[in-house]
């Protein structure tokens, strides 16, 4: 990837998360470019949605910067802070859709709440979005009416609903089938192509990885691994990235042998 | 740490281990108590199979011979179990939680800290409620449309039957209890300023305060406890809404404006309570009973009975909603706070009424 020439749109720098006295996120500094779909992953507990929610303002660092759109996020109620949110889409884990309003209620809501447009309009890009996500006939029933694939369909209408130029999705295959799941990442391409937007993915599923990824960061236990194309990642013949690849999807790297194994030593 | 085996030792009298260690022979074995302080020997030649019971068992055995400055001799262990047992250690598992201090002082300063924590938690949420309530609405309105009707239909509207009806019984009880007495003395004429001032001043509001915190307080609690584990709270945030002013100012406002009236009402159900004990208990008639109701009753009452209708609705959206935010977990947390928020309303606004009666 051409990323030299590129202006970041994220932009981390030494960021450390911490969880009381525990480090969770250590000395992490990477940059994420305009239209690419980078892919945070690494091993349950590695730090990836830390790292997300820290990125979207929900955990305050213990040290370090991060910048979207080139400013920091720093208090929620901050004008220049509500300004980037408004620029920026989330597409939690389980959806986070509001349980008490309808599909539509939900997808409408961040109009109503940052724009003066009329409520006809309004309509108008609830049912565009829905049908975006192909979701048309969801527009009246409840989160709890939804399926698992339904569910985080409107909760991307929803991130999607300003037409934001930044797209963060948390584990968007968590709990799909991998029919549903594949549907997901094929929007998630369509989306970048039509609109160009910056999509950052957290997951660990190798299938998504391959179909989507640009550039993935790799976390291990909180540090960074490796970041760049998935290509160079491959390459690797030994060490955690060598292990995640190889122990989740032979087929992707097959002739790929890794020197390292479980050490298990006894110990007390 | 290392296990000692041995071969063929005579040296010391062994314990046979069976062909397979498991969970049974562990559960009727008696090595586990008394002293270590000795060296024991485990005889292996006829184990064939161990399992977690077992190789937990071995472990434990292990590191209390070795604390109590003993020895554990495994004879005749073959290497494929020595292998296993050594691969499955329980104490590889790091150990990540503090331990506890039973010191006293620790205690102590761990309660106080966490007493901070909490009342921090609680002044940050009632100042949030105030300000975006308040003047923070000319900053920004992160409020649904509809959001106050619809709330004061809930909190207000829905609580019209059960606040009208515990009054009236309230009122009966209450006035039949007194009627009782002031009837032996032939005083009860005085049933309607006993009645009229202790549901103006004390009752009404109290009661209503006490119904809507067990009702509006849970559903408060309830409600935001289930936002913050669903994460709603945090898509609120990413979406840049302001999750205080959509989740809870609309509650604040709408408790705000229903409760006095729903205090209004409770009192004069009350009253009216008192009125039929008057008439059909005590002979009194009709007209007696509202003069001395209107003789007796001052401004000053029904002054004291709103505001501390008004004070009471925020107490309990404030600890309701404090509550909710605070939650921590999943479905059980949010029963845990439901159940201490209504528990805590009602304890502060019986402590915020014993004030008032001081004060007004």
């Amino acid at each position: 990837m051409e990323n030299n020439n590129r202006k970041p749109v994220v932009e981390i720098e030494n960021l450390v998360t911490k969880y009381g006295d525990r480090v969770v996120l250590n000395n992490i500094s990477t940059s994420f470019f305009k239209s690419e779909i980078r892919v945070i992953l690494g091993t349950s507990g590695c730090g990836k949605t830390t790292l997300l929610k820290s990125i979207i303002g929900l955990l305050k660092p213990y040290s370090g910067r991060i910048r979207i759109f080139g400013t920091e996020i720093s208090d929620q109620d901050d004008p220049s802070t509500l300004d980037v949110l408004k620029k920026i889409g989330v597409l939690f884990q389980n959806g986070a859709l509001l349980g008490s309003l309808t599909v539509q209620e939900n997808v409408a809501l961040p109009l109503q709440m940052h724009t003066n447009l009329p409520d006809s309009i309004i309509r108008e890009i609830v049912r565009l979005k829905l049908a975006q996500v192909d979701l048309p006939h969801a527009a009246e029933l409840y989160p709890g009416e939804l399926s698992g694939g339904m569910r985080k369909r409107a909760a991307l209408a929803r991130a999607l609903a300003l037409d934001p130029p930044l797209l963060f999705c948390d584990e968007p295959s968590a709990g799909l089938d991998p029919v549903t799941s594949a549907g997901l990442d094929d929007l998630l391409l369509k989306l970048r192509m039509m609109l160009g937007i910056t999509v950052v993915v957290v997951t660990h599923e190798l299938f998504s990885i391959e179909k989507i990824a640009d550039n993935i960061t790799f976390l291990h236990k909180g540090s960074l691994l490796f970041d760049g194309p998935l290509a160079e990642a491959l390459k690797y013949k030994e060490g955690p990235v060598c292990d995640f690849f190889k122990r989740h999807e032979p087929d992707l790297n097959k002739g790929v042998t890794c020197t390292t194994d479980f050490n298990l030593e006894f110990s007390g | 740490m290392k296990i000692r085996t041995q071969k063929n030792s005579g040296e010391h009298n062994p314990v046979i281990i069976p062909a397979f260690l498991d969970l049974d022979w562990v559960s009727k074995s008696d090595l586990l108590s008394g002293k270590k302080d000795h060296t024991l020997v485990l005889d292996f030649s006829e184990t064939k199979k161990i399992d977690s019971a077992g190789m937990s068992f071995i472990h434990l055995l292990h590191s209390l011979h070795q604390k109590s400055g003993g020895k554990l001799i495994l004879k005749d262990l073959s290497p494929d179990l020595l292998k296993n047992l050594q691969s499955w250690s329980p104490t590889a598992a790091k150990q990540t939680g503090k331990k506890k201090s039973e010191n006293f002082l620790v205690r102590t300063g761990d309660a106080v800290l966490s007493f901070k924590d909490t009342a921090l938690g609680a002044l940050s949420i009632l100042t949030e409620m105030l300000y975006w309530g308040t003047f923070g609405l000319l900053e920004k309105r992160d409020i649904k449309k509809g959001a106050l009707g619809e709330q004061m239909y809930q909190l207000g509207y829905k609580a019209f039957g059960i606040v009208g009806l515990l009054s009236l019984l309230i009122g009966i009880v209450l006035a039949l209890q007194t009627a009782m007495q002031l009837r032996v003395f032939g005083a009860g004429v005085f049933l309607a300023p006993l009645v009229g001032i202790t549901m103006v001043r004390e009752m009404g509001p109290l009661l209503t305060a006490i119904i809507l915190a067990g009702r509006t307080g849970s559903a408060t609690t309830a409600e935001i406890a289930t936002m913050v584990v669903g994460e709603e709270i945090d898509a609120l945030q990413t979406m840049g809404i302001n999750p205080i002013q959509f989740t809870v100012v609309p509650k604040f406002w709408a408790i705000s404006i229903t409760m006095p009236i729903l205090s209004i009402m409770g009192t004069a159900a009350g009253i009216l309570g008192g009125y039929f004990v008057a008439l059909l208990y005590l002979d009194l008639s009709s007209s007696l009973f509202w003069n001395e109701l209107g003789k007796s009753l001052a401004m000053k009452d029904i002054f004291a009975g709103f505001i501390k209708s008004v004070v009471f609705s925020w107490l309990i959206i404030w600890i309701g909603s404090f509550y909710g935010f605070k939650v921590r977990g999943g479905a059980e947390a949010v029963g845990k706070e439901t159940t201490a928020s209504v528990v805590t309303g009602i304890f502060i606004i019986i402590i915020a009424d014993a004030l008032f009666s001081f004060i007004l």
